[in-house]
């Protein structure tokens, strides 16, 4: 790695500065950066387990040097303190700063940016309570913004519904335009759907809520036109908050003005993402309260799937897609979708609104029943069976959302599966559930997001010549463990399973530390099979303990999922069997 | 200088050429003032001037986008936060100076930069604790000039010095203790 330096000592107007790119020269002695090198990865490993778990760490790595260890807790104890080195050193944050006093609002932290303005939490000094302050952004104060934002003040606020954000006031105060409005604390379904641990049924249950806002609205002639996850909020009750009716109009009071006034909308500058769009709005079309319908469907869609139904890399393919393609139907997807939700999903997508459902009550209705409704039966012809036993898992796999939920133990995984013909993917990524069976061709991956950061391995067991397993480090692919990042989710590459007879295990571990055995193995250059018998036996033992009690295979249960939380270490088996 | 100019001079410098980086850093300088000095006259009530926008406008303007590689993206970056570097720890020293009765006159940037004066000490401070940071470990150096003066995101710091985003964040992470605790024994 080359480095580069300014020679010149204070930069002038006009001084010449000498850049250069050179190697690290030898100013500070070998063994200060030796020494410095082993005390950052000693402390960057330390900083990414739990303050209770370092202790042990440091007693592991600094063994015998006390020296490197004072170093590391110093280190430490300097990283716990908040810093002004968190904010770039020119304006530690932009907008406007908490304690500032707009008309009888106080200022207390920024909450969010929109198209037209920052959101800010502030408190209302005359009655002392939280308020959210939209302020619209001075620099975009055209015409039209401050025009659009009055409409959207007088629209919202003349609707009074629980599931929707009471507005208070509207004003202008030294030049600055606001709206104050309820402070809703809790999270947004965009960030519900990311974190893709709730079941079907508890997500369904928010839209059926957020339907029933919006059908509201549209009784009072007031069309949201920007419907989309990141604008439901979900309170720490489960109450149902839609926002920012950003975007909305009056319809009996539609111009000829208007309707140029939402062609220039559109153009994609102000709106954020158009994956929500509506084809006559990403068509610059008339729109009516069947937009919200369409856009509704595809909250609807990225709920039952996990996906949107039309994804591209810009906003012009998207828009392309919205007017022109079919989206791939939601049981192609995620086959554990219900037929119900299926076809209430695809009538809302209809391109055609005179298709779609004429009322958002209906589809408020239609999500009612579905919460009736039995489970779908999964249809499939076998010759491999892949089990996965244990309550969290079959309940998010009936949800239809392959991820086990195990708060207590940290790890959310989900396997994923598709059909390869000649080697060429066929057909779409399946979120696979239990109890599901695959035909030969199938290959398969998985999904992994643990709670903490740490070290992802996914090893592959199978029977060997001498009586002992045979182990393949599938995952990672590369000469060593990267440390993942707490709540980041790492997809691996797909495998396709040994079509020899026997069981075979896939085993999900993952550990607070680098594995040595592992490890070694991967740095070993055999593509990640386990060739020497003494790492193998490692490995075993590692494995061993993440086994599941004798009782729970003695009752003919195939498979298992047990986790253990001791030293750092923990894992799942999927255990693969033929017929 | 044109933009095909300052183009030009990323790609011989990409190419090993470091008189070229020599002849840019003052064309970089200028321009980052003048569109300071843009920004300060539409200034706005609610806006405060990041050097982030700093260094993405000036390279706008600087470089013709047609013919630039995403090398010479990295290349503008790298130079710009040491050159950021050096116009606020001159600025927070003309600050301070001032606020001693000195006198001195500011140097550029001083109307668009609005460093109070705590920031000012810290900024200072914090500048001749990453020489020492440098003689120990230079590319985590180059991530905190990167991202505490230049204002740059994980991502544009990890394509400035050409390595993952992990990389980054590590350093960052544990060059940020390090500054810690050298500044809280100062």
């Amino acid at each position: 790695m080359s480095t580069c330096q300014i020679a010149e000592k204070s930069l002038q107007p006009g001084a010449i500065v000498v850049v250069s790119w050179d190697m690290p020269d030898g100013a500070s002695s070998p063994m200060d950066a030796q020494e410095w090198v082993r005390v950052r990865e000693i402390l960057h490993r330390a900083l990414e387990l739990r303050p209770e778990l370092r202790a042990a760490w440091l007693d592991e790595a600094c063994g015998g040097s006390p020296g490197i260890r004072g170093e590391v807790e110093s280190l430490l104890a300097a990283s716990d303190r908040s810093a002004f080195l968190d904010h770039p050193a020119m304006a530690p944050a932009s907008g406007l700063l908490p304690g500032r006093r707009i008309s009888h609002y106080e200022v207390v932290e920024k909450i969010g940016e929109g198209g037209m303005g920052a959101v800010y939490k502030a408190i209302d000094t005359r009655l002392d309570r939280p308020v959210a302050l939209k302020v619209l952004a001075r620099g975009q104060g055209t015409w039209s913004h401050e025009r659009r934002f009055a409409r959207e003040a007088k629209a919202a606020s003349a609707l009074n519904h629980p599931n929707i954000v009471t507005i208070y006031e509207f004003d202008t105060h030294e030049g600055l335009d606001f709206l104050s409005m309820e402070y809703v604390q809790g999270t947004t379904l965009h960030q519900l759907l990311e974190q893709r641990t709730l079941p079907l049924d508890t997500l369904l249950g928010y839209a059926r809520q957020a339907a029933g806002a919006v059908a509201r609205a549209h009784q009072a002639g007031i069309v949201h036109r920007d419907l989309k996850p990141g604008n439901i909020m979900v309170t720490t009750d489960g109450i149902v908050k839609v926002l920012d009716f950003g975007l909305a109009k009056r319809q009996s009071a539609e111009s000829e003005q208007d309707a140029t006034q939402t062609a220039l909308t559109m153009a994609g500058t102000v709106v954020g993402t158009p994956a929500y769009m509506s084809p006559e709005q990403a068509n610059s079309e008339q729109e009516d309260w069947r937009t919200d319908i369409f856009s509704f469907g595809v909250i609807l869609y990225e709920i039952a799937c996990g996906r949107r139904p039309f994804e591209g890399r810009n906003t012009h393919s998207i828009m392309h897609q919205i007017v022109h393609a079919e989206a791939p139907a939601p049981s192609q997807v995620n086959p554990s979708v219900p037929p119900g939700l299926a076809a209430l999903i695809g009538k809302c997508l209809a391109k055609d609104r005179a298709a779609r459902p004429q009322s958002m009550d209906q589809v408020a209705d239609a999500l009612g029943a579905l919460a009736q409704a039995p489970p779908a039966p999964k249809p499939r012809s076998m010759t491999r069976r892949i089990w996965v036993a244990g309550g969290a898992v079959a309940a998010a796999a009936a949800a239809g959302l392959w991820f086990s939920r195990t708060p207590a133990r940290a790890i959310v995984y989900g396997l994923e599966a598709q059909q390869y013909r000649d080697g060429e993917p066929a057909g779409s990524v399946y979120a696979a559930s239990a109890a599901d069976t695959f035909e030969g061709g199938w290959r398969f991956r998985l999904r992994v997001r643990p709670a903490q950061s740490g070290f992802l391995y996914l090893i592959n067991e199978g029977p060997g010549d001498t009586g002992k397993s045979r182990y393949w480090v599938l995952f990672p692919a590369g000469a060593s463990a990267p440390a993942l990042e707490a709540n980041r989710e790492t997809t691996t590459g797909w495998y396709a399973f040994d079509s020899n007879p026997g069981v075979e295990k896939l085993w999900i571990v993952w550990s607070e530390h680098a594995l040595a055995p592992v490890e070694e193995t991967l740095r070993g250059g055999t593509l990640g099979e386990v060739k020497d018998p003494a790492q193998a036996d490692r490995i075993q033992s590692i494995l061993a303990e993440l086994k599941p009690p004798a009782e729970s295979t003695a009752a003919g249960q195939a498979s298992s999922v047990q986790w253990r939380a001791a030293e750092g270490v923990m894992g799942a088996a999927i255990e693969l069997r033929h017929r | 200088m044109s933009p095909v100019d300052v183009t030009a001079m990323l790609r011989q410098w990409s190419d090993g050429d470091a008189a070229a980086a020599a002849q840019l850093a003052p064309v970089v300088y200028a321009e980052l003032r003048r569109v300071a000095h843009r920004y300060l006259r539409h200034e706005r009530p609610d806006h405060t001037l990041r050097s982030a926008e700093l260094v993405h406008e000036a390279y706008l303007r600087l470089v013709d986008l047609k013919q630039a590689r995403w090398q010479d993206r990295a290349h503008f970056f790298a130079v710009s936060g040491q050159i950021m570097r050096r116009i606020l720890v001159d600025h927070a020293r003309a600050r301070l100076r001032e606020k001693r009765g000195a006198g001195a006159t500011l140097v550029a940037l001083n109307e668009a930069i609005d460093l109070p004066e705590q920031r000012s000490f810290e900024v200072i401070a914090l500048d001749d604790a990453l020489e020492g940071l440098a003689k120990l470990d230079p590319q985590q150096s180059r991530v905190v000039e990167l991202r505490f003066f230049a204002g740059l995101s994980v991502e544009e710091t990890a394509e400035a010095l050409g390595v993952s985003r992990a990389t980054v964040n590590r350093d960052w992470v544990t060059a940020r203790a390090w500054l810690l605790r050298e500044l809280s024994r100062r």
